[in-house]
C-alpha cells in the first residue's frame, strides 16, 4: 500500500480517534503503534511516512526520541509531528526540527493535518485537490443537509450566521462561499459588505443562497453584484451542478 | 452495443485507446431513486408529512433522517421565537424566521405548513398585518403539532436510553476538551465524531443540561453555542 502512514501515540484519546477517522476518509491507510523502541523497530521498510503524536510523556523518552532520529537518517523516513509547543520543544532536545518535515501545532485543525499528510504522501486522489466552500446558513435543517451534499465533491465547513463566517474567514480562505441571503441579526448583504471591504476576502466569490424566486426579489439580490444567486429549493444534483459549473467558468476566467 | 461489435472493436483498436466501461458503473449511475423502504415505519405510517416527498428534496435515507433530527431538535427554540416576534410585533424578525420554516418544513416534506409559511412570509414583506394576526395561531398549531409528532416518533424508536452506561468523569472531561480544541478549527465532522461516540452513554445529573445544550449547538453547527457550553 502506498498511502500508509505511521501513527505514533501513547493510548487513546478522542483526538486521535477523530485524527484516525479523518485520515482514513482522506484515503490514508493508518497504522498505529506505540512510541517504543521495540514497536518502532518493526518499521524500518513501510510505511515511510511517520506521524508523531506528543503528549505530556516527550521528556520521559529520549531513548525513543533518539532512537527514531536514527530511523530517520538510516531508513529515509519523513516525520511529522503534531504537539503544542512546549512538547515540540523537548523533542527537538533528541530530534532536531531540520528532520521534521511538518509540525502541526495546537489546537490541532485536523483537516489541515489530513490534507497536509495527503500531499506528504503524494495520495493520488482527487480529494486532496477539492475546492473549499464555506457554507453560511441560519436554518440548521438546510445547513446540514446541503453540507452533505456538497461533501461528496468539496470540502465544508458550515456556521450559522454571519458574524461566525467573518470570524472563520479571519483566518481561512475558501474557494467559495455560499451565503444564506436572509439571516437574522447580521444578514447576507451586511456580511457580504464586510467580505468584500476585507482585503483578504475582497475577491473570494459569493453566491447568494435565496428561498426567493420572483423578479424583485431575484433582482435586488443581484444589485448587490455577487458572483451569483441559487435558490434554496434547488435539488441536490441541481445545486451541484450549478455549483461545479461555477468553478468551470471561474476557471477559464482565471487563466 | 453488441458483444460481437464490441469484441471486434477491441480487437482492431489499439489497447490504449480502449476504456472498458463495465455495466456496474452505469447501473450505479441509474439507480439514485432513494428508498422509501429504508426510512423508520413510525416516519411512514404518520400522516402530518409525506416523508417520501421529503425523501426525494433530501437524496437519500441518511440525509433525510437527519434534517427530520435536525428540524426536530430546533422546532423547540424556533417555535418560541416566532411566538415571540409574532407576540412582540417584531414584524421583520418574525418574518426571516417564517421564513426559515418555509424552507425546512418543504425539505422534511411537511408542504403545508412550508405554503402556510411562504403566505405569511409574504404578509411580512407587505406588512400585511391583518394575515399575519389571523393565520400564525394556526402555523404555531401545526408546527406544535408536527414537531411534537416528531420528536415522540424519534424518542419511542430510540428506545429507553436509561441502561445506558454512565460515563467516566476523566473520559467525559477528555472528550469536551477535544471538542473545544476542534471547535476552534470549525472541524464539524470531528466534532460530530465524538457526539456520536458520546451518544452512547448517559451523564451525571449536574451535566445534562450542559449536554443538552451542547448537543443542540453542535446540531445547529451554531459554534459561539458550542464554545459557550463548554465554558461551563
Amino acid at each position: 500500500m502506498e498511502n500508509n502512514l505511521l501513527l505514533i501515540s501513547k493510548g487513546s484519546s478522542f483526538m486521535i480517534d477523530a485524527l484516525t477517522k479523518a485520515l482514513k476518509d482522506n484515503n490514508i491507510n493508518v497504522i498505529h503503534t506505540e512510541p517504543k523502541i521495540s514497536e518502532l523497530e518493526k518499521y524500518k521498510d513501510d510505511p515511510g511516512v511517520f506521524l508523531f503524536y506528543l503528549g505530556n510523556f516527550v521528556d520521559e523518552i529520549s531513548d525513543v526520541l533518539v532512537f527514531l532520529k536514527d530511523m530517520c537518517i538510516e531508513y529515509d523516513k519523513t516525520l511529522c509531528v503534531i504537539g503544542d509547543a512546549t512538547e515540540y520543544s523537548v523533542m527537538t532536545n533528541s530530534i532536531p526540527a531540520e528532520y521534521v518535515k511538518e509540525h502541526f501545532e495546537r489546537p490541532l485543525d485536523i483537516k489541515k493535518v489530513s490534507e497536509n499528510m495527503q500531499e506528504v504522501l503524494s495520495v493520488n486522489d482527487s480529494l486532496s485537490k477539492r475546492k473549499k466552500i464555506l457554507l453560511v446558513d441560519d436554518d440548521p435543517t438546510y445547513l446540514t443537509m446541503v453540507k452533505a451534499w456538497l461533501d461528496e465533491a468539496y470540502r465544508v465547513v458550515i456556521v450559522n450566521s454571519g458574524m461566525q463566517a467573518i470570524t472563520y474567514l479571519a483566518n481561512n480562505e475558501p474557494d467559495l462561499i455560499l451565503l444564506d441571503y436572509e439571516m437574522p441579526v447580521t444578514s447576507g448583504p451586511q456580511v457580504l459588505e464586510m467580505i468584500r471591504t476585507e482585503a483578504a476576502t475582497s475577491t473570494t466569490p459569493v453566491i447568494f443562497l435565496t428561498g426567493k424566486s420572483d423578479k424583485e426579489s431575484v433582482m435586488k439580490v443581484l444589485a448587490l453584484k455577487p458572483n451569483g444567486y441559487l435558490l434554496k429549493s434547488m435539488g441536490k444534483e441541481e445545486l451541484l451542478k450549478s455549483i461545479s459549473d461555477f468553478f468551470e467558468v471561474n476557471k477559464v476566467k482565471t487563466l | 452495443m453488441s458483444d460481437k461489435l464490441e469484441n471486434m472493436m477491441m480487437q482492431y483498436l489499439p489497447s490504449d485507446k480502449v476504456i472498458k466501461i463495465s455495466g456496474e458503473v452505469k447501473a450505479e449511475v441509474v439507480d439514485e431513486q432513494p428508498e422509501a423502504e429504508e426510512l423508520p415505519e413510525w416516519l411512514l405510517s404518520q400522516d402530518l408529512l409525506d416523508s417520501r416527498a421529503g425523501l426525494k428534496n433530501c437524496g437519500s435515507a441518511e440525509v433525510y433522517l437527519n434534517a427530520i433530527e435536525t428540524f426536530a431538535d430546533s422546532s423547540e427554540e424556533n417555535y418560541e421565537l416566532i411566538s415571540r416576534y409574532f407576540a412582540e410585533k417584531q414584524t421583520e424578525d418574525y418574518t426571516i424566521k417564517v421564513h426559515a420554516l418555509k424552507s425546512s418544513a418543504r425539505i422534511i416534506g411537511a408542504a403545508e405548513l412550508s405554503t402556510l409559511a411562504a403566505r405569511l412570509e409574504k404578509a411580512g414583506d407587505e406588512r400585511d398585518i391583518e394575515t399575519i394576526e389571523a393565520e400564525t395561531p394556526k402555523l404555531l398549531k401545526d408546527y406544535k403539532q408536527l414537531s411534537d409528532m416528531l420528536r415522540k416518533g424519534r424518542a419511542e424508536a430510540a428506545g429507553d436510553k436509561s441502561d445506558l452506561p454512565l460515563i467516566d468523569n476523566d473520559y467525559l472531561s477528555e472528550a469536551l476538551s477535544s471538542i473545544k480544541e476542534l471547535a476552534a478549527s470549525f472541524d464539524y465532522d470531528s466534532v460530530n465524531y465524538i457526539m456520536d461516540t458520546l451518544g452512547g452513554y448517559s451523564f451525571p445529573e449536574e451535566k445534562s443540561g450542559m449536554m443538552e445544550k451542547l448537543k443542540t449547538a453542535v446540531m445547529h453547527a451554531d459554534w459561539d453555542a458550542i464554545n459557550a457550553a463548554l465554558e461551563n
